[in-house]
């Protein structure tokens, strides 16, 4: 093996799990020179399996985790769950005695092997559950927003920096202290809005312009959402239905991660009427074969595939239509949640579901048919797409802010 | 397959005349010649792909100067046994081909294919394989490299693997350090 050119040794070091490659760093220089390689390093991270963030759902243990689980889960017997593999603990994660709120929306953002994490009650945190290291945004709460709402992820291609956009609502404007009067419902409507960007390794928010005040849209499950987790295409993050503008523009909102502007673009017209009534039909935005699509779930069973063909012209065309028998669903249509969630696996495939239904179906668009259901019991399905990664940043250097919980991890 | 073994010398004088054959002769860097079927080398093999395609094969054995008879007696052996056991069941079953699955678990034939060989033989194997582009081979020969990483510490990779340490006591406590979590995993 002492013999192996580095292109043979990188051929074999590429296809071991991160953690092993990480320990072979120790084995001798030649090994550590290889797996340090930037261009070895981009193509490992490329190679990890694709997995879904699950999150052990808190009513039914006293443990809560974050978990994953490889895509895509093709089991035809839904009533055996897959294996899944622990990332984070909640234990551990509390080892400082804080503790996290248990819930969905610990896990934010997934990209590029980094999970964003909110601890509820401290500053935004990125971590890399692979190599085991985290570090926290800057803080945006309370200073200066009474409230902030993580709105996307990003890369930013020009700098390289990884950067979280937010949604803050600053201090109350003086003149509309009066006109609240005592009826504090108009609370949110009266707070200076701003979008904010927290840069990973920064240590300031940066402010990025008036964010605009219009009516919370509401989730279909009923909860208030502010931001759906945008779909990104084309280096533009895009939310369908779930964002500050929708209700009044019935457009869909387009962040461009480059030039950092916002822009509204068209969504099907066919849709207009459904994407108001989120009680019948949910869309959630897809990269599917290098297209940008929407899923448009219907009920349980029924499922439409419009496709953005000419994406500067934002023309959109019905690509698919997949319909279900309802007898064929696991547990009969009665048990059935809603579907609100989509994820593409592969080509021709995307895994439908629920975060609050743990069983998941893998529809087939080519064959236009459900090709799988997956019980994953005790989970709530996040629906974001994980990759691991070993590759290394800067920012995970710099010291944390002594307000950041300390991360241990599964061991 | 175990008649499979000792397939390359009998090749070695059996000269196959016709123009137009569905096998190609591939030379070993000491001069042993092997014949491997075309469309098999063609599918599992990009570099032969280019050189058939390119009309580079030589019809008295395409000289393959970086390959040892050994190595070459191997992916010779693994492109014919996969060219028998295609279509195989567990590669096609799949209607859908997941972009996201890079690697599928090899199949039992090919597992036995690379238990049987030694160390060596199975590094010159990788060299040869990473030499011709197969990238199956790759797959299927560090998936059995990369089992028998598993779960050993530094210090065990290098006595398996024969590899000397060239770090200072000073540079592996480091390392060490650095990636303390790594060292109690798998």
């Amino acid at each position: 093996m002492d013999a192996l050119c580095d292109d043979a040794l990188a051929g074999i070091l590429v296809r071991l799990p991160s953690a092993s490659v990480l320990r072979c760093r120790a084995v001798c220089r030649s090994w550590r020179r290889v797996t340090t390689d930037p261009w070895f390093l981009r193509d490992h991270a490329a190679r990890r399996p694709l997995e879904m963030i699950t999150l052990t759902a808190p009513p039914c243990t006293s443990t809560w985790a974050v978990n994953t689980v490889s895509l895509p889960v093709d089991n035809p017997r839904p009533t055996e769950s897959p294996p899944l593999s622990p990332l984070l603990h909640r234990k551990q994660l509390a080892g400082d005695g804080r503790t996290w709120m248990p819930g969905l929306i610990n896990v934010l953002y997934s990209l590029d092997g980094l999970l964003v994490l909110f601890p509820w009650n401290g500053p935004f945190i990125v971590c890399n559950p692979v190599t085991r290291q985290w570090t926290d945004l800057p803080a945006l709460n309370p200073e200066p927003c009474f409230k902030a709402f993580p709105c996307g992820f990003y890369l930013h291609g020009p700098s390289g920096e990884y950067r979280l956009l937010c949604h803050g609502l600053g201090e109350e404007e003086e003149e509309d202290e009066a006109a609240r009067g005592g009826t504090g419902s108009t609370w949110d409507r009266n707070r200076k809005r701003h979008y904010y960007i927290l840069t990973a390794g920064g240590t300031l928010p940066r402010r990025l312009g008036v964010a605009p005040c219009c009516p919370t849209p509401t989730h279909p499950s009923g909860r208030a959402a502010e931001y759906d987790v945008p779909m990104a295409h084309r280096g533009i993050l895009h939310w369908f239905a779930l964002h500050r503008e929708a209700s009044t523009t019935a457009k869909m909102l387009a962040f461009d991660t480059v030039s950092e502007t916002f822009r509204l673009m068209s969504r099907p017209p066919e849709l207009q009427q459904a994407a108001g009534n989120t009680t019948t039909t949910r869309q959630q935005l897809l990269e599917l074969d290098g297209e940008l699509v929407v899923a448009a779930m219907q009920g349980v069973a029924s499922l439409a595939i419009w496709a953005l063909r000419d994406y500067k012209a934002e023309v959109w065309t019905l690509r698919c239509r997949v319909e279900v028998p309802p007898s064929t669903l696991y547990g009969g249509i009665s048990n059935n949640v809603m579907p609100t969630m989509a994820l593409a696996v592969g080509a021709g495939a995307i895994l439908i579901g629920d975060r609050y239904c743990d069983v998941a179906r893998l529809y087939d668009l080519k064959e236009k048919r459900m090709r799988s259901q997956i019980y994953l019991g005790g989970q709530y399905l996040t629906f974001l797409a994980f990759r691991g990664s070993i590759m290394p940043h800067a920012f995970f250097d710099s010291p944390r802010s002594s307000e950041v919980p300390h991360i241990k991890f599964f061991d | 397959m175990e008649v499979d073994k000792g397939k390359g010398e009998a090749e070695e004088t059996r000269k196959v005349a016709e123009a137009d054959r569905d096998t190609v002769t591939l030379k070993s860097s000491d001069g042993k010649l092997f014949e491997v079927s075309k469309e098999a080398a063609a599918r599992l093999s990009t570099v032969l792909a280019g050189m058939i395609a390119g009309g580079s094969i030589d019809d008295n054995g395409t000289d393959l100067k970086q390959i040892g008879s050994e190595a070459l007696e191997n992916v010779v052996d693994y492109c014919n046994k996969h060219a028998n056991s295609i279509p195989s069941a567990a590669l096609i079953s799949s209607s859908i081909s997941f972009n996201t699955a890079p690697f599928k678990e090899p199949e039992e034939w090919e597992r036995k294919f690379v238990d049987r060989l030694s160390h060596d033989a199975l590094f010159d194997l990788v060299e040869a394989a990473n030499f011709l582009g197969m990238e199956r081979l790759l797959d299927v020969t560090c998936h059995k490299i990369s089992e028998m990483m598993k779960g050993k510490s530094p210090d065990q990779i290098r006595e398996v693997f024969n590899i000397k340490n060239d770090y200072t006591k000073e540079e592996l406590e480091e390392i060490r350090q650095e990636l303390a979590w790594a060292f109690y995993d798998d």
